[in-house]
């Protein structure tokens, strides 16, 4: 307590010093919770959106589909397989899928399309695909009175054929069997925007795309949505041991390019970081140091009437460490306000940046007890580094000397 | 002089301070300093990956082709504009191309993708297709096709294989297909090129096609990158009208042009972060020296010196630590930067705007790190003493000499 209460008069006695010292550590602390906020934050939001736009938390592919989508390589889709899918803890929704490439054609024009059988019940409950829907109806499996399915076309595919709801498309593909396959459709509706991730594809309900393809009773994809989107790790485990015969892809698999470019950018902010609060240390180096060496007679003092090195070392870092928590209280006061609000209302940058194929358009962040704490204990490490060699300097004061230094 | 030596003096008289002072702003000037030449050096990797790679410094379409691709929109006098190209001293290369989308099958899968047809000569010089070429070898054979390793992978080919190329006439729309020999597997290393792209003869792509002559494209190199923004000849202009646009890289790509916009941004905000940290150090311990010699100013005064002088004598103190963090700074970024500069900063895998960055980022020095920012440096740490040289300016003598014994 008396250590405690000497600490406390002594940072107490340059008010001025301590001040300054404190703002530079309250602003290297604000500028990591603001910097960790913004970036989980905002990564999060962009990998909630495309999760849950088409990708899903989980796919779950027959041997490597992912990296090498042939149209032969299919799961054996029967109600039993899903229902031991869906029955894992954990798992929200599941939602089977088919794709191939075909080239569409309407009147004279053509284009390269990807064809994704869907089931459409199912994917409603594990993609947005539903609310994307902006001209036209959500198809059904069902034949129309002509007697033709309905398919729906990404916005790229429709403007290419200059095509409208209700007009007739020819696909063109490669079956899975070797066959050339090609039917009539009729487009019911017409999604996303020409620049979302559905602008090249054209939905068929999922039946209708494996006569298509003959391709009857087997999927290649079963993508799966989680209650909780941060136990990925643990069910991507439990599906691969109870799914021996199938590839478990979690997301980051999935958008592998996206997840590495995200990984090295979180790197480089950390490192951006690290030197920002090394140069900020530097600074409460030599107010420490200064603030022992002009006490030097009081050490001398102290140590002729008795009191140990440790004492004086730990009297140090005490001061030290009561101008870090000083900081660090001053510092969550002011950052806790900017980072509700950037969670609350966010910023979207003037152009959207294509990272690895994902487009990041919105900064946000992240409200978490993280945010604050980890950037605490990096301020708290410092603060103790930055205490060991002027203590050391007061703990070592011979008393004689010091007291004849004037 | 008198001032200049006493506050040399006085800088030497705790010379501890004095270097932590020092190392704190040089560190943030040198910090600045490699934060610039990173972000340069990550401009110049994605505008070299983006122009040198396939699409060029600037790029002649018919109006509205970049839209989606239309096939029918093709130029039909491609080869008057080829030679007008050929006369503009400021062009370096150009090269001429039909696009197209079209499915690609093998004997065991098929893919859909986008076909290009090139001319073999002028590409080797526009394009790195050329040096891109991992097996096998460049367009020589009318049948020659070229296949990126993904796509390659994906149609489970080898060199020498037969594929065959299902497009729509232009105009016509009629369906035809061609056979074509894999002569060469090349990997620009950019997933979007590597895995959507295919490469013929420019004769085959207008034979499939239906054109008789002309192209859907002309990529132009320049001798200076720069031509492709201040078209110093007029001639991106002259060639825009009614049917053609004649644009630079920054026009086609408005992403990536206006995300380069944003580094520079960035670098103000770091550069801002660390001024004001840096100038807090500075002011502590500028006070600190004060207070250490506050008996000294208040004898200072009690002599006659006016607090103009003693004002002027802290300003100095501060221009000396500040050249002396100059110094430093500039040695640090400098021998940092040119470290970098040959080895590259590892930030691993990377893929922005469809630019992939895996290999080390080399750090780029230009002139405005070494003359700009010191500039800065040295008008904020004179900003940052202000407070501290009022103070000392207004030291009452009474109460110095009172208070210091």
């Amino acid at each position: 307590m008396l250590l405690l209460k000497l600490a406390f008069r002594n940072i107490l006695r340059q008010r001025r010093r301590t001040i300054l010292t404190v703002l530079s550590m309250t602003g290297g602390y604000i500028l990591c919770c603001l910097s960790f906020s913004l970036t989980e934050g905002s990564y999060k939001n962009v990998i909630r959106i495309f999760t849950m736009d088409h990708t899903g938390h989980i796919q779950i592919h027959r041997d490597d589909y992912l990296q090498r989508p042939k149209v032969f390589k299919g799961i054996d889709d029967t109600p039993q397989q899903r229902q031991e899918i869906l029955s894992q803890p954990g798992v929200h929704s599941i939602a089977p899928r088919v794709f191939a490439p075909a080239l569409a054609y309407a009147g004279t024009r053509n284009t390269p399309v990807q064809i994704v059988g869907i089931e459409p019940q199912l994917e409603k409950t594990t993609s947005r695909l539903f609310d994307k829907v902006n001209q036209g109806q959500y198809f059904d499996v069902n034949l129309n009175a002509d007697g033709y399915y309905s398919a729906m076309l990404g916005m790229g595919v429709a403007e290419s054929l200059q095509i409208k709801i209700g007009d007739e498309l020819i696909l063109i593909s490669q079956g899975a069997d070797g066959s050339i396959a090609n039917d009539i459709y009729i487009v019911t509706a017409l999604v996303g925007t020409r620049n979302s991730w559905d602008r090249n594809k054209v939905y068929l309900p999922l039946s209708v795309a494996q006569e298509f393809l003959s391709f009857y009773g087997k999927v290649h994809q079963y993508s799966l949505l989680l209650a909780d989107e941060s136990a990925v790790d643990s069910i991507t485990q439990s599906l691969t041991t109870a799914l021996p015969t199938l590839t478990i892809n979690p997301w980051m698999q999935v958008e592998a390019t996206f997840y590495n470019s995200m990984e090295a950018d979180k790197r480089g902010n950390r490192f951006t970081l690290l030197i920002i609060v090394f140069i900020v240390f530097i600074g409460v180096l030599n107010t420490v140091l200064m603030s022992v060496l002009e006490r030097t007679r009081e050490f001398g003092v102290l140590k002729a009437i008795g009191s140990r090195p440790g004492t004086i070392a730990g009297l140090i870092l005490i001061e030290t460490m009561m101008l870090a928590i000083m900081s660090l209280l001053v510092g969550v006061v002011i950052a806790a306000p900017i980072i509700a609000w950037f969670a609350l209302r966010g910023i979207a940058l003037p152009d959207p940046i294509d990272m690895g194929g994902i487009e990041f358009g919105f900064m946000t962040g992240e409200f978490s007890v993280g945010v604050f704490a980890w950037p605490m204990l990096l301020i708290m490490a410092f603060a103790i580094a930055v205490s060991i060699p002027p203590g050391i300097r007061a703990a070592r004061v011979s008393p004689t000397r010091a007291m004849g230094s004037f | 002089m008198l001032i200049i030596k006493l506050a040399l003096r006085n800088l030497f008289r705790n010379t501890r301070r004095t270097l932590l002072t020092v190392l704190l702003i040089g560190c943030s000037l040198s910090a600045l300093i490699l934060t610039d030449a990173v972000l340069l050096g990550m401009v110049d990797v994605m505008i070299e990956s983006l122009t040198k790679t396939l699409s060029g410094e600037a790029q002649v379409h018919r109006q509205g082709f970049t839209d989606n691709y239309d096939v029918d929109l093709y130029m039909p006098e491609s080869a008057s504009i080829e030679s007008q190209l050929e006369n503009d001293p400021s062009v370096a290369a150009y090269a001429s191309r039909v696009i197209s989308g079209g499915m690609i099958s093998s004997s065991y899968n098929v893919g859909a993708g986008i076909i290009y047809g090139v001319d073999a000569d002028q590409e080797r010089h526009l394009s790195k297709l050329a040096a891109a070429i991992t097996l096998g070898h460049y367009l020589e054979d009318a049948n020659d096709i070229l296949i990126g390793e993904p796509m390659a992978e994906l149609l489970e080919i080898k060199l020498g294989d037969r594929v065959v190329i299902t497009q729509a006439e232009a105009n016509t729309g009629e369906l035809s297909q061609a056979l074509f020999r894999v002569a060469g597997i090349f990997k620009f290393g950019v997933r979007e090129l590597d895995s959507n792209i295919v490469f013929i003869n420019i004769s085959q792509a207008r034979k499939i096609l239906g054109i008789k002559q002309g192209s859907h494209e002309i990529a132009i190199l320049f001798h200076d990158v720069s031509s492709a923004d201040l078209d110093p000849t007029g001639l991106l202009s002259s060639l825009t009208d009614d049917t053609t646009e004649a644009l630079g890289w920054r026009a086609l790509n408005k992403d990536i042009a206006a995300m380069l916009e944003m580094t520079n941004y960035s670098s103000l905000i770091v550069g801002a972060i660390l001024f004001f940290l840096a100038s807090l150090g500075v002011i502590n311990s500028m006070f600190m020296s004060i207070y250490e010699r506050i008996y000294e100013f208040g004898v200072a005064k009690a002599i006659g010196t006016r607090p103009f002088d003693l004002f002027q004598l802290i300003m100095v103190e501060a221009l000396f630590l500040a050249l002396l963090s100059c110094i430093l700074g500039m040695s640090v970024g400098a021998i940092l930067g040119e470290w970098y500069a040959t080895n590259g900063i590892p930030l691993g895998e990377m893929e922005i705007s469809g630019i992939a960055m895996n290999n080390n980022i080399p750090t780029v020095l230009a002139s405005h790190q070494f003359t700009n920012f010191p500039v800065y440096v040295i008008l904020l740490t004179l900003t940052a003493a202000l407070y501290p040289a009022r103070f000392a300016a207004n030291i009452i003598p009474t109460d110095a000499l009172h208070r210091s014994l």
